[in-house]
């Protein structure tokens, strides 16, 4: 491998600026372990990089530092974070729907629980240790039979809320890894405004992904299957208001 | 007055893991006006940058475990990440019209890559500013993908040597 060429193929530009394929990005990382001087030359254009982006910068706002780190501070405690409804609104306006004046954000506890999964052995332990869940999979296993969801499926439960004072834990979403059916398991979910629906969606790396709409339930037990999603590290709920 | 912590990006990611505030404080005092001027360079509109920007901070402290300080700066990292929420906006196509840009002229990358030469500029800015693969772009000017990434390359290449 001539890796001075490689050096100066533009890969490096590439990888750093992130617009270098999967592929490429791969073998990047590879060569960077092997060949010291390749790392070197990815860090000198990383520090002209920012070097020039400091130098361009642009002040934003005074408050949204603020904004920024009280919602971090939330997120901390443990507490339910909100989100401003534009930002769920640029989806549903192009779908025609207003967005309401509250909307609802679940951090944290499903990413949790998500990346714990990948070692199965610590998700069993931290399910068991914080959520009960052990129990209650037998209980949402009938509730789905009944409902008519196979059972030989793997449910991955997703506790998704960290409990807000004045709003009760409400519902679970189970995460089907095989199929990535997202299965929304409802309770007590609050009752809304007649022509208000709520949304689900899923977060990854900040984007997000809708999952469907839903009627909130008149009794106890609703499951709802929502649209396919292959992964998710939140995710979150809204409402909507039909404007039709 | 207070001196400045210098912290290295391995201590500095280890800490906003705990979202610690003084790390959290730190990386929005540095950081903000770069990001601020990248979400600009991507997307119009004060108000979407703004949110944006709020959304970027906060998905860099959550993902912050993904960063891994062996494949590069976590500045770097940021960018990325942060690139990849506006091109994720620019693609949802519902920015707020009739809103002011946040910056007079073009600065950060996409004032590199206004510097450059025609063919060259033109497949860098679709690739980095609008979000295309290589197919995407080949696609969209009808040559080769082999050819968009030999331009591409020697851009990139002139970039580097600009900045």
């Amino acid at each position: 491998m001539n890796i001075q060429e490689y050096i100066s193929s533009g890969i490096i530009e590439s990888y750093v600026l992130g617009v270098a394929s999967e592929k490429d990005r791969l073998e990047f990382e590879r060569l960077s372990a092997e060949y010291p001087e390749l790392a070197a030359s990815r860090y000198q254009f990383e520090l002209s990089l920012e070097k020039q982006a400091l130098a361009n910068a642009v002040e934003p706002p005074a408050y949204i530092k603020e904004n920024i780190l009280s919602l971090i501070r939330k997120e901390k405690a443990g507490k339910v974070v909100t989100i401003s409804p534009q930002k769920n609104g640029r989806k549903i306006r192009t779908r025609d729907w207003a967005v309401a004046a509250s909307v609802i954000l679940l951090l944290g506890c499903a990413y949790m629980l998500y990346t714990l999964y990948e070692k199965n052995q610590k998700l069993r332990q931290a399910i068991a240790r914080s959520n009960d869940n052990i129990d209650r999979l037998e209980e949402k296993k009938r509730v789905m039979e009944e409902s008519m969801i196979p059972p030989d499926y793997e449910i991955k439960p997703a506790k998704v809320i960290a409990p807000q004072q004045d709003v009760p834990p409400v519902f679970e979403v189970f995460w089907d890894s095989t199929s990535t059916h997202v299965y929304l398991l409802i309770k007590n979910l609050k009752r809304l405004q007649p022509g208000q629906r709520y949304e689900l969606w899923s977060v990854t790396k900040g984007k997000y992904q809708d999952l469907g709409i839903f009627d909130p339930p008149n009794d106890d037990k609703l499951i709802l299957k929502m649209n396919n999603v292959r992964e998710a590290d939140s995710f979150a709920i809204t409402i909507v208001n039909s404007s039709k | 007055m207070k001196p400045v912590p210098a912290y290295t990006d391995p201590l500095l990611a280890g800490l906003l893991k705990q979202k610690d505030p003084g790390a959290c404080n730190f990386l929005y005092e540095k950081y903000a006006g770069a990001l601020y001027s990248l979400i600009g360079q991507i997307l119009p509109g004060t108000n979407t940058a703004n949110e944006l920007l709020v959304e970027a901070f906060v998905t860099i402290i959550d993902s912050i475990e993904e960063y891994d300080p062996s494949r590069g700066r976590l500045f770097t990292w940021m960018m990325q990440l942060t690139r990849q929420i506006a091109i994720g906006q620019l693609k949802a196509g519902s920015v707020s019209p009739g809103t002011e840009p946040i910056q007079e002229d073009s600065g950060g990358v996409r004032g590199l890559i206004s510097k450059l030469q025609g063919d060259e500029q033109q497949v860098i800015s679709l690739a980095y500013l609008k979000g295309y693969s290589v197919e995407e772009v080949a696609g969209q000017l009808g040559i080769p993908a082999e050819l968009v990434k030999a331009k591409m390359n020697k851009g990139l290449v002139a970039i580097n040597s600009s900045i």
